[in-house]
């Protein structure tokens, strides 16, 4: 029989490949990830071409939000859905009115009746958003740079209707240096980063076929899209939670750079998913239950900006703040419960809770193939004294050295399952 | 047929959490935790030594079989109504009570030979997978073939 000696590869605890497989599902696939990239090069160009009203006023456009950060997940609990967030410099006074920014960006994208963009805009309140047909939303957010202030630091542009109301405003906002500090302060672990990307790619390798007939565009070189830090993952598994929670509620959600940047200020503490999930969950409640204590609402700034204030439209009001915590405790309270002694049926059904139904089952589903295979093709390996099947581990992660879980592991000779036919 | 003696020390070097309940010399039983995924079944390991007694010669079935002791076996699955738990050796008195199917006969693919620590328990960890997965999912993903039975 066969011994293998290793270090734990990440991903080994079914709780952990499972948070890992859900995350695959929710998140921007790899294909849909260059549709968006390539749609951003497209609205670039377009907005700059000669017969718009902000030719030769564009200097610089540039991802934010998740996107900057590799964070983007669904917007929609059963479809995919995805909302791209944008930013777009433009050489323009600072003191342009803001309904009157929002006014020119409109007029660049949507163009003429007939236009590549007509008819697929909605105004927002600080942006304009395009449509596209396959659900997916890029949202263009004028800025104009503010050159006393760091790099790439700008006004936004606040204007609820088309025309002037007192409510209209500007914004000090630096969502790039937000996306610097963030990348910085998640450093990736180059065994996690294989083990997901691999994970990440059997799965868009398994839907070929769809991406196959969907649309096809051309994107420069780029890093590969799901190396990704398990921080990152973990603020993915809180979005979709906090999208969960208020899917049905007509109320403000928490921002997702607001958690964000609570995620940035505790990642790098723990050694696998499911821990760091649970730290951060923590954190981010401590910090709305310091401000709930003390009376207020949070205020969570940009570390490069401090005038960027990231919760400036949420909570509003303690109660809003006190949904929340809410939320939290009882995220804590499943994870927890996730991580003692639980079957795959409960683990499914607690899982399904808080990630939603589609993604879990769907996930637990190649768990279980996964798992089911490598008995059938005589490959299982399990773990004396613990008694623990070893998990599927991607090539990749072996290639690096480390191939199952701590301690001695033995190779399962194979065998085939026999038996009556069950009694009815 | 590698002597009882043999069988209990190789179980205790790879699996000390097992205890020996019963020793009859040519009839031993265990009972110990596996945890496969992420959740403790505490099984009992049935190990007979066919003996002749005056002229009658007594076979254990299979020489080795396993049953769960907690939880109780599911016999039925949420996701896969109307069928019952795959790969039993079905207990028509006490269903909850059915061995485990973990290998094949006809093919010898366990004989008196092998140690039980080697095989009989690692396969008792890809059935209890098998089962869980079964469970939540409706889908035996383990493998495996049922015998053609007459009725």
């Amino acid at each position: 029989m066969k011994h293998l000696q290793s270090l734990s590869p990440p991903l080994a605890e079914p709780l952990d490949a499972l948070l890992a497989d859900i995350a695959i599902r929710v998140q921007l696939s790899e294909s849909n990830y260059n549709k968006a990239v390539a749609r951003f090069h497209a609205i670039q160009e377009y907005i700059q071409r000669e017969d718009s009203p902000l030719h030769d006023l564009v200097t610089l456009v540039h991802a934010q939000g998740s996107m900057a950060i590799g964070a983007t997940i669904s917007s929609k609990l059963e479809n995919d859905e995805f909302d791209i967030d944008l930013i777009a410099t433009l050489d323009l006074p600072p003191d342009t009115p803001p309904h009157r920014m929002l006014d020119l960006l409109e007029e660049a994208i949507a163009g003429e009746p007939g236009s590549r963009y007509y008819g697929k805009t909605t105004r927002c309140t600080r942006c304009i958003q395009v449509q596209y047909a396959d659900g997916m939303h890029l949202d263009v957010t004028p800025m104009v740079r503010i050159e006393t202030m760091p790099e790439k630091c700008g006004y936004i542009y606040h204007a609820p209707k088309s025309h002037a109301t007192d409510d209209d405003t500007k914004i000090v906002a630096n969502p790039w240096g937000f996306a610097q500090h963030f990348i910085e302060h998640t450093p990736k672990d180059v065994l996690f980063e294989a083990a997901f990307m691999a994970r990440a790619r059997e799965f868009e390798a398994a839907h070929l076929l769809v991406e196959a007939q969907a649309e096809v565009e051309q994107v420069p070189e780029q890093e590969p899209m799901h190396a990704k830090s398990m921080a990152v993952i973990a603020l993915q598994l809180l979005k979709r939670y906090r999208n969960v929670r208020y899917d049905k509620r007509d109320v403000r959600c928490p921002p997702s750079v607001m958690m964000a940047k609570v995620v940035a200020d505790n990642a790098g503490h723990t050694g696998t998913l499911s821990e760091e999930l649970l730290l951060q969950a923590n954190q981010l409640r401590g910090v709305l239950q310091e401000a709930q204590d003390r009376g207020h609402t949070v205020i969570v700034a940009n570390p490069t900006c401090a005038p960027d204030v990231f919760t400036d439209r949420w909570p509003g009001t303690l109660t809003a703040q006190q949904v929340f915590i809410g939320d939290l405790d009882e995220f804590i309270e499943k994870l927890q419960q996730l991580r003692g002694d639980v079957d795959l049926v409960q683990m499914q059904a607690t899982l399904a809770t808080m990630f939603g139904e589609r993604a879990t089952i769907e996930a637990v589903k190649q768990f279980n193939e996964r798992t089911g295979q490598q008995i059938v093709y005589g490959q299982s390996r399990h773990t004396p004294g613990s008694g623990r099947i070893v998990l599927p581990t991607a090539a990749e992660v072996a290639a690096l050295g480390v191939a199952a879980v701590p301690g001695v592991v033995r190779a399962t000779p194979k065998h085939t399952h026999f038996g009556d036919e069950p009694c009815a | 047929m590698m002597p009882m003696s043999e069988q209990i020390r190789r179980m205790r070097q790879q699996f000390p959490a097992f205890e020996v309940v019963f020793n009859g010399g040519w009839h031993v039983v265990w009972e110990g935790p596996l945890r496969p995924l992420a959740r403790t079944y505490w099984v009992r390991v049935n190990a007979v030594e066919p003996r002749q007694i005056d002229n009658l010669r007594v076979l254990g079935t299979c020489g080795a079989h396993v049953t769960l002791v907690a939880p109780e076996l599911e016999l039925t699955s949420d996701f896969a109504p109307g069928e019952s738990t795959p790969h039993l050796y079905w207990n028509q008195n006490t269903p909850t009570k059915s061995r485990l199917c973990l290998f094949d006969p006809a093919t010898e693919e366990w004989t008196r030979d092998m140690a039980l620590a080697d095989t009989i328990i690692p396969w008792t960890i890809d059935w209890l997978a098998s089962y869980e997965g079964w469970r939540a999912t409706g889908i035996w993903t383990g493998g495996g073939r049922h015998p053609v039975v007459a009725r």
